[in-house]
This record gives C-alpha cells, sequence and structure tokens, in this order.
C-alpha cells in the first residue's frame, strides 16, 4: 500500500510551480487588466461608453484640481476585471492584457490616466 | 461604545513607511513571515484564491510564508472585503494585537477601493480609511500567483510592475 503511494509520487513528480524563480504563464483567456491606448481614444469627441458601462466606477472621468481640465482615469484598484469596457470600446482603445502582477505599494501607481485637450480660450472659458 | 477615528483621505504620513523603516522591516522578515488573515465584510471569492496558497501546486511555506491563527504571532495582517462598519472595530484590535513592525496588505478589489460594493451606509469602502496599506493587490479576486507576488512585493524580494501613466492623447490632432 505504501509502495504505491511512493511510486504514484516518483511518477507525478513536482507539481509546485516555479514562480516567482521563472514566470508561470497564465491559462488562455485569462483576463489580467484592461490596457488603455491613449491614441485609440475617442474621450475628446465625447465617447463615454466605457465610463458608462463600468459598475465599480474603475473607468472615471474626474475634475483635476485646477478646476479646470478633466481627465480620464482608468484605475485598477477598484477595477474587477469584467472586461465589459474591452467590448463596449467603439475604437478598441482597451483591451485585456494577460499580466497577473498587479501588486502596487501605492494606489496612484495603479492609475493610467488620459488628460483631455481642451480648448480654453484667452477669458478662461472652454 | 467604541469610537474609532475615520480618516476621510489617508494621511501620507502614515500610509508611507520610511525607507530606513521598509528596510528594516524587509530584514527582518525577509525569510519569515506569519499572516493573519481577516475577512472584514468578503464574499468569499478572495478566501478560495488564499486558501489555494498552501496547496501543493503553489504552496508559499517553501518562499517562507505561513499563516497563523493568532494576530500576537502575525507580522502580516492580510485585509479582504469591503470593510463592513461591523468589523471597523475587530479589525482595530486585531492590529493592535499585532506586535510591531506590522505589516498591512489589502486584497481585492474590495479592500482596496470599494469594488463593486464601494462607500455606503454599511462599508467603509477601502482598508486605507481606517489602517495604513503597505500594499494593495487588486484583483475579484487576485489569482494566488498575484497573492504571492503582492507579498513578496511586501517583502521587498519582487519588483514592483504597474506604475502611474499618462498617456498621451491625440498625437495626429483632432479626428
Amino acid at each position: 500500500m505504501e509502495l504505491g503511494w511512493l511510486l504514484r509520487g516518483w511518477r507525478t513528480g513536482i507539481v509546485t510551480t516555479p514562480y516567482p524563480t521563472r514566470p508561470d504563464p497564465p491559462p488562455q483567456g485569462f483576463r489580467g487588466r484592461p490596457q488603455l491606448d491613449g491614441e485609440r481614444c475617442r474621450i475628446d469627441d465625447g465617447c463615454t461608453v466605457c465610463v458608462e458601462v463600468c459598475l465599480p466606477r474603475a473607468l472615471r472621468l474626474e475634475t483635476v484640481p485646477n478646476g479646470l481640465d478633466r481627465r480620464l482615469v482608468l484605475d485598477l484598484l477598484p477595477c474587477i476585471m469584467c472586461g465589459l469596457c474591452v467590448q463596449a470600446c467603439p475604437t478598441g482603445a482597451l483591451h485585456m492584457q494577460s499580466d497577473g502582477e498587479l501588486a502596487v505599494r501605492s494606489p496612484q501607481d495603479a492609475q493610467t490616466i488620459v488628460p483631455l485637450e481642451m480648448e480654453v480660450s484667452s477669458d478662461g472659458h472652454i | 461604545m467604541v469610537t474609532f477615528e475615520l480618516l476621510d483621505e489617508p494621511d501620507s504620513s502614515i500610509t508611507e513607511p520610511s525607507t530606513a523603516l521598509r528596510r528594516q522591516i524587509q530584514h527582518l522578515f525577509g525569510r519569515s513571515l506569519h499572516i493573519r488573515h481577516v475577512d472584514a465584510g468578503s464574499c468569499n471569492g478572495c478566501e478560495s484564491e488564499i486558501k489555494l496558497l498552501t496547496s501543493p501546486y503553489y504552496d508559499i511555506h517553501r518562499l517562507g510564508i505561513f499563516f497563523t491563527t493568532t494576530p500576537r504571532h502575525a507580522d502580516l495582517l492580510l485585509v479582504t472585503g469591503a470593510i463592513t462598519r461591523a468589523m471597523v472595530d475587530p479589525l482595530q484590535r486585531t492590529y493592535a494585537a499585532m506586535p510591531e513592525p506590522r505589516l498591512v496588505v489589502a486584497t481585492g478589489a474590495c479592500a482596496c477601493d470599494g469594488g463593486i460594493f464601494g462607500r455606503s451606509c454599511l462599508t467603509l469602502g477601502r482598508l486605507s480609511a481606517i489602517l495604513p496599506v503597505d500594499t494593495y493587490i487588486p484583483g475579484c479576486p487576485p489569482t494566488p500567483l498575484a497573492l504571492i507576488h503582492g507579498l513578496l512585493l511586501t517583502l521587498g524580494r519582487a519588483e514592483q510592475r504597474l506604475h502611474r501613466q499618462i498617456l498621451a492623447h491625440h498625437a495626429d490632432g483632432k479626428a
């Protein structure tokens, strides 16, 4: 009986992952995190589909502390990696990456920011 | 009646440990760390991933990381869930019972920044409102590999992959 388990263990070999010495590739179709491509994003033209569809408000429009400019923020901390924004984006500016190592020391490091270019006239009005 | 102080915005002086302190902690806990896990209103998704850390496949014992059942033996507080108001006092007492220096890790989207629950009359929405957080591990739930990376990042044994990105917008002007 004991010999059977010994043989089984010998046949199976080591099952433990080599991570972190060597990378452990994620399974196929793994949704790691959304990645935003600023050049394809059409937020300047008034497209806010991803902001509307995001349930935990990981994608949001924020007002910059100076009170004039606005920006699109993709915050990975509340993100649940559901992929709805990727499906909704009409220009393909968002895609899912299979990158799983997302831990950060400071919340700001989890943010991707797209500043909005707004035409501000000389008297300060948009 | 136990009262607790609620920080509206996390104070950078307590949320950011000094470099010297961090180096001392990494020296102390680099090869041996005991974790106390507290569920503060989690859906059990994070717990099922944390449970896998001690399985033969992930096996964090080979990295010198262990789970303990009492905060008095723990070096690191691993918190999951959207921090319900009922769990604020137990969390603070757990933190107070831990010997110094101590580390705090927010695990999952809920503990990091509210996740799908957010801030409400029942939840604080983020751990940094009551405790100084050393590392945030986002994900809903984070995979065991992400958890290992987060723990090793806390100990200074791994590199942070994500950094704040500010993207250039409309390089070719208006479409």
